[in-house]
C-alpha cells in the first residue's frame, strides 16, 4: 500500500521516539514533537506506540494509490478510495500525526527512523514522494495532538539563577506567553513578559528538551526535540516531563501560562 | 549537583579525562545520555532520577587528572575562509602567518556539543585569539573551519554561527549516520594543507 504526497507545507517528517544515547556526540534524541499524539495515531491503526509515523507541522495532502481505511481520533472510520486525496492539517493544534498500519517504511539510522533536520538524518517529505507501509496494510490512522486545554504548564526553576535578575522566575510565571510563529523543532519562541538577565556572561552549558533559555532580549526559547546539546543562554526553568506534550501541542499563536512544578526532591538527594 | 528539570542532573566537570567521565556516567543506573561541556557534565534519565548520585559524582570528582588517550587525526583543509583578512587585521599578522600558525598547531577535543559532531578543540595559539563575531552569521556552510577565543572547530553541518571562518575541510564529513562523530573526546587533531 502506498500513499503519494501531493503537497507538503510547513515541515512534514517521519518521526518515532527518537534516538537516545548520542547526546555526547552533539546529537539530541529528536523524535516526535508531541509524543502522546504519535501514540494516539499508532493506536488508531493497531501499531505499537512508537512505530514510525508522519508528523505534520503545517499541512499535508496525500493521495491513495489504492483504497485505504482512515481511522482518526476525531471522526468515525471511513474509506479513502483509490486516487482520492486526504488533507491533514495540524491547525488548530500544532502537530498532527498520520500513522499507517505496519509503520511508515523509512530507513533506521542509529536505531530510529526519525528525521533529524539539523543533523541531516532523513529529510522532510516533498511532493511526489511515496509513503509506504513497512507491512501489508490498507489502514491509516490520523491523530491530532490533544489540545492544550488551558491548564498551566508546570516548570521547575532552572539551575542558572546567577545569570538572572532576582525576579526572573517570578516573571516567567506572571502572565501568559504567546507561541511565536518563529518556532520549529529546535526551539519554540515565546513572546511575553521580559525575563531580566543579570550581567553574567553567556556560558556554553548542557541543555535538555523543555529547557527555557533566555537570550539577552529577555524573550524565552523552549528547547524542542532537535535542540543543540549545549547552549550559551542561561536556563530560567525547565518544563516538567509530564507537561512537555501539552506545551508542544499548543498551537502557533496560542497562549501558555506557567506555574511552579514539584518533584520528589528528597529521592534524588537521598 | 543541580537539577536540569525532572529528567536530568548537572554537575561540575571532574578533572578526569572526558572519555573516562563518559564511560563512568553512562554505567550509572538509569542514565541514558550524557553531555560533557566545557565546565559541566549533564546526565539524562528516562524517568525521574532516584538514587545517590551525589556520592557517585563525588567519587568521580576525586579521580586524578590524566592525559587523555585518544586517536590522532590529520584532517585535510584549504585555508580560504572569509574572515582570514579580518583576523589578520585584528591580530596584526599577515594572512600567511595566521594560516601557518593555525596549521602548526596540535589540537585536542575538549568538549562536543552544539551540533552533531561539533568538537571544541583546545590548543589554539594565543596569537590567534579573537572573540566571537559581534553578529553571528545566519548560515555557516558545512565543513567550515573556524576559530574563536582559544579554540578552533569545524562546523559539521550548515548552521548559524559566530566563529571566524578561516577555511574548510576537504576530506570528508565530520558526522555520518554510520559512524557518528568523526572526533571523540581526547582525540588529537592536526590540520594539513
Amino acid at each position: 500500500m502506498s500513499l503519494v504526497v501531493v503537497r507538503a507545507l510547513g515541515l512534514v517528517t517521519v518521526q518515532d521516539a527518537g534516538r537516545a544515547g548520542h547526546m555526547h556526540e552533539g546529537l539530541a534524541p529528536g523524535g516526535a514533537l508531541v509524543r502522546a499524539a504519535l501514540v494516539a495515531a499508532n493506536r488508531a491503526v493497531g501499531n505499537a506506540d512508537f512505530t514510525p509515523a508522519i508528523e505534520v507541522l503545517g499541512r499535508l495532502s496525500i493521495r491513495a494509490e489504492a483504497a485505504v481505511e482512515i481511522a482518526t481520533d476525531r471522526t468515525p472510520r471511513r474509506v479513502l478510495e483509490r486516487d482520492a486525496e486526504l488533507l491533514i492539517e495540524s491547525e488548530p493544534q500544532r502537530a498532527t500525526y498520520l500513522a499507517i498500519r505496519g509503520g511508515v517504511d523509512a530507513p533506521r539510522i542509529l536505531g530510529s527512523a526519525s528525521t533529524h533536520v539539523a543533523a541531516q538524518l532523513g529529510s522532510a517529505l516533498v511532493a511526489g514522494q511515496r509513503v509506504s507501509s513497512a507491512g501489508a496494510s490498507e489502514r491509516v490512522g490520523v491523530a491530532s495532538a490533544a489540545a492544550n486545554r488551558g491548564g498551566a504548564i508546570h516548570v521547575l526553576p532552572g539551575p542558572d539563577a546567577y545569570a538572572f535578575a532576582p525576579d526572573a522566575f517570578a516573571a516567567l510565571l506572571s502572565l501568559p506567553y504567546r507561541i511565536s510563529p518563529q518556532s520549529d523543532r529546535v526551539g519554540t519562541r515565546l513572546v511575553g513578559p521580559v525575563i531580566a538577565r543579570s550581567s553574567a556572561p553567556d556560558r556554553s552549558r548542557p541543555t535538555v528538551r523543555g529547557a527555557i533559555e533566555v537570550p539577552r532580549d529577555g524573550q524565552p526559547i523552549v528547547l524542542g526535540p532537535e535542540h543543540p546539546t549545549t547552549g550559551g543562554y542561561p536556563i530560567v526553568g525547565v518544563i516538567c516531563a509530564a507537561d512537555l506534550d501539552r506545551f508542544f501541542a499548543t498551537r502557533i499563536g496560542g497562549d501558555v501560562s506557567f506555574e511552579v512544578g514539584h518533584v520528589a526532591t528528597s529521592r534524588a538527594r537521598s | 549537583m543541580e537539577r536540569l528539570g525532572d529528567r536530568a542532573l548537572r554537575f561540575a566537570r571532574p578533572h578526569a579525562a572526558p572519555a573516562r567521565i563518559l564511560e563512568a556516567v553512562r554505567a550509572w543506573p538509569g542514565v541514558i545520555d550524557a553531555v560533557i561541556a566545557a565546565h559541566d557534565v549533564a546526565i539524562y534519565f528516562a524517568a525521574e532520577p532516584t538514587g545517590d548520585y551525589e556520592a557517585r559524582i563525588a567519587e568521580l570528582a576525586a579521580l586524578p587528572f590524566e592525559q587523555a588517550s585518544g586517536r590522532e587525526h590529520a584532517i585535510r583543509v584549504v585555508y580560504d575562509g572569509e574572515d582570514l583578512a579580518a583576523i589578520a587585521a585584528a591580530t596584526r599578522l599577515a594572512i600567511d602567518a595566521v594560516i601557518a600558525i593555525h596549521a602548526a598547531g596540535t589540537y585536542e577535543v575538549a568538549s562536543i556539543g552544539f551540533l552533531p559532531g561539533f568538537a571544541y578543540l583546545d590548543g589554539l595559539d594565543e596569537r590567534l585569539e579573537v572573540p566571537r563575531r559581534e553578529t553571528p552569521r545566519t548560515r555557516v556552510p558545512a565543513g567550515a573551519l573556524a576559530i574563536a577565543g582559544l579554540q578552533t572547530a569545524v562546523y559539521p553541518f550548515a548552521s548559524p554561527g559566530g566563529w571566524h571562518l578561516i577555511g574548510r575541510v576537504i576530506d570528508g564529513p565530520m558526522f555520518t549516520p554510520e559512524h557518528g562523530a568523526r572526533l571523540a573526546f581526547g582525540d588529537r587533531v592536526r590540520f594539513l594543507t
